[in-house]
């Protein structure tokens, strides 16, 4: 017999094997299963199996808050002192807990299949690499400060707020850390703090990359927009990847938190879009400007800028 | 330069301004400084007696509220049923008729005039109503400088008051005439008149730059005026079985107005087109100079030794802004040339300064949503070859709401093709016919280059 000690959702917390047919379960130490319950009685339920047909009877002790059995998702009192023919794969409650009956010959889901990442996952689940990480980020950001102004003194102090992003990493690692403790799941806090600092690396790069783009190909930054479209989907991708080390979360459940904080970042877009003021004393245009090197579209002629000026009178 | 704004009060008190005029001349100058003063006192005397009852108060009321929300001052001129003012006096009274009239109280009773011409280019307006007052004579002939003349307006709600001065001729160098008046007028004498000593009006009162700098509108402008308006009360309509004079409509009047900015600004351009534009060494580029005599022009420069980086910066404006309504100036033309040069800065450093420095230009007019549609633009890398300039050109308009056909033109360019100099251009023509805007852009987009 198979007794599963189980949360609200189902999720099994820990499971008791029993080689007999009958058992007891209470707070005493005299019992089969003995549960530290302070809303149980010392001897509270007591579970037989019947092999032929496969079913459970129980019956409840006269305990002192009774022992229910849920049944479409509604927990009903059982009567008490009589035994009680119950199915297998039926949750009773006892005190707080909550036991499922299980037959031993029970079939077992098909073992879910390791991720293909699962030696990146690995790779990224190191200290080494947060710490390699964090130095990439730093300079990157130091990098960042130093061409906004090459001959500032103070740049030193910019490291400062490089290290403060390594907070932020690790943040992202411990929210992760938080629900790992409540779905009862382990975890490595280093896989989801080293993507927040890869998330941050990533939109760095896109900032270096985007003048390139603008000044190469236009039609690529959809408007001016194309940085909150890929902050979107990184950030999608990230959490994603975070979310998929819950197995015990449902993958559509995955998705919808993945997608929370690119919506936020979007919508913010949107509202932008959808809000623009009315009149904008200050005319509004792109810039085309990289230096030299990066500059392969070619520039049309004076000419031809003079015919296109035409279009601004339309 | 700032416009006056006139004052609460009505009739010129003409015995205030006697006792004004003889406090100006103190005791103890010479007998030949004293006969002259004596002359000019009584000159000043005899005609106040008759100009006293032609230069009035005007008020700009406010219909829903019924209190004022401008005011001025006005004169008499022609047949005596018109009046003479600044156009932004009025300004409230010709763009939104429904809600402002233009007063005057006379005997302690308010008259309501009626717009019938406007001068907006020379900021003055000409108001009719159906009762005749002593008209001011216009003097054509500009005296000489020097001369002594004296204004009259109602200055910060202080009453009728006249201020002593002199004409010192057309202020030198720009496109729309104005007299240099050295006395001081201040807010609220607005459309007031300048006369001479035999009481004739010479010039408007229509601006100040403080410190005894005051500006006026030549009398010319208000005769060219003054002849418009004639045409305009001669036109008669029955209604009601009376005839009366056909006033122009507020459509009418802005028509007109757009007319007008469009022949001042296309004038100003014309000039501009017509001369020979020099150009100036500055660093490694080639810049425009100045273009015309009228345009004013400065220039600035610095080097930062703890950057590493300098600039020299040049620039010209015509010094003009027309007044349309408190929040919309037009007319104004602005160019500027930067040279930027930072040689010890990685490349990369150098073009991400000069990225976030490409957004920092704007129209150099004022204007707000009730003016002016959003502004257009396009942006393009444009090469100049074979490899003599490469920028990347913005080119933008805003079109006129009220105005037909004018705009205001924006242009910004940024060299592309040094490693650590950059060029920067940039201009403004505000009010201008697409035309007009075309032809200028085609000809300064030739101008710049490197040595």
């Amino acid at each position: 017999m198979i007794i599963e000690s189980i949360d609200r959702a189902g999720h099994v917390i820990e499971v008791f094997q029993h080689k007999e047919h009958q058992l007891s379960v209470g707070r005493g130490y005299g019992n089969d299963i003995i549960l530290h319950d302070p809303h149980i009685d010392a001897e509270h339920v007591k579970i037989k199996f019947d092999l032929l047909q496969a079913c459970f009877y129980v019956r409840d002790m006269s305990s002192s808050n009774g022992t229910q059995v849920i049944r479409g998702g509604k927990a009903e009192l059982l009567e008490s002192g009589k035994y009680i023919k119950l199915n297998a794969g039926d949750a009773i409650v006892v005190g707080k807990t909550r036991l499922r009956l299980m037959h031993p010959f029970v079939a077992v889901p098909a073992a879910v299949p390791l991720s293909r990442f699962e030696s990146i996952y690995t790779f990224l689940s190191n200290w080494v690499f947060f710490v390699a990480a964090l130095v990439v980020v730093i300079l990157l950001y130091t990098f960042d400060q130093y061409l906004n102004a090459p001959y500032n003194d103070k740049l030193s102090k910019e490291l400062i707020t490089g290290v403060f992003l390594s907070f932020i990493a690790a943040g992202y690692g411990f929210i992760w850390l938080a629900v790992a403790k409540i779905q009862r799941t382990e975890i490595h806090f280093f896989l989801h703090a080293n993507l927040a600092l890869m998330l941050v690396a990533t939109a760095f790069l896109f900032d270096f990359i985007e003048p390139v783009l603008r000044y190469n190909m236009e039609w690529l930054l959809l408007g001016g927009y194309l940085s909150s479209v890929f902050n979107a989907g990184l950030m999608f991708v990230v959490v994603a990847i975070s979310a998929a080390q819950f197995n015990r979360i449902r993958v559509w459940v995955r998705y919808a938190i993945a997608l929370i904080l690119p919506a936020i970042v979007l919508l913010n877009t949107i509202s932008d879009l959808i809000d623009q003021p009315e009149f904008q004393t200050a005319p509004s245009y792109l810039a085309k400007i990289v230096s030299p090197p990066y500059q392969w579209a070619p520039g049309i002629s004076e000419t031809a800028f003079l015919q296109e000026a035409d279009e601004v009178f339309e | 330069m700032q416009f006056l704004r006139a004052q609460v009060v009505g009739k010129l008190n003409v015995l205030t301004l006697v006792i004004l005029f003889l406090c100006f001349s103190a005791p103890g100058f010479a007998q030949e400084e004293h006969e002259e003063a004596q002359i000019a006192r009584d000159v000043a005397e005899k005609t106040m007696a008759t100009y006293g009852e032609s230069i009035f108060k005007v008020r700009i009321v406010n219909i829903k509220s019924g209190d004022t929300s401008a005011y001025g001052t006005g004169f008499f001129v022609g047949d005596g049923t018109l009046l003479a003012t600044n156009y932004h006096v009025a300004s409230l009274v010709v763009l939104k008729p429904e809600d402002y009239k233009a007063i005057i109280d006379v005997d302690d009773e308010e008259v309501e005039l009626r717009i019938v011409a406007v001068d907006v280019v020379h900021d003055l307006a000409i108001l009719h109503l159906d009762q005749t007052f002593p008209a001011l004579q216009l003097n054509l002939h500009p005296p000489s400088k020097g001369v002594k003349l004296y204004s009259i307006g109602n200055p910060h709600s202080l009453g009728m008051t006249v201020v002593e001065g002199n004409y010192n001729g057309l202020i030198e160098h720009r496109f729309l005439d104005k007299i240099h008046f050295s006395g001081a007028l201040n807010s609220g004498m607005s459309g007031g008149p300048a006369l001479n000593a035999k009481g004739q009006v010479v010039g408007v009162n229509v601006a100040t730059s403080g410190n005894q700098i005051g500006f006026l509108v030549p009398v010319m402008k208000l005769a060219n005026l003054l002849e418009k308006a004639k045409k305009v009360i001669a036109t008669t309509h029955e209604q009601d079985g009376i005839l009366s004079v056909k006033y122009p409509g507020k459509d009418d009047v802005k028509k007109d107005m757009g007319l007008q900015i469009g022949a001042a600004t296309g004038n100003m351009l014309a000039q501009l087109m017509a001369e020979e534009w020099t150009t100036e060494e500055v660093g490694d580029a080639v810049v425009i100079g100045k273009m015309h005599e009228n345009m004013e022009c400065w220039g600035n420069s610095d080097e930062d030794e703890k950057k590493h980086s300098s600039y020299i910066r040049k620039g010209c404006n015509n010094s003009i802004s027309i007044f349309v309504d408190s929040r919309f100036e037009v007319g104004y033309i602005e160019y500027e040339s930067w040279v930027l040069q930072a040689d010890d800065w990685p490349v990369s450093a150098f073009y991400r300064r000069l990225n976030s420095m490409f957004h920092d230009f704007h129209f150099g007019n004022r204007a707000t949503k009730d003016d002016v549609e959003n502004s257009k633009c396009t942006s393009e890398v444009v090469n100049r070859p074979p490899d003599l300039l490469k920028r990347n050109i913005v080119y933008c308009a805003r079109a006129y709401k009220e105005y037909e056909g004018l705009y205001d033109t924006f242009y910004v360019a940024m060299s592309l093709d040094k490693d650590n100099t950059a060029l920067f251009e940039h201009f403004t023509i505000s009010g201008v016919n697409k035309t007009d805007a075309k032809a200028f852009l085609q000809r300064f987009i030739q101008q710049a280059g490197w040595q």
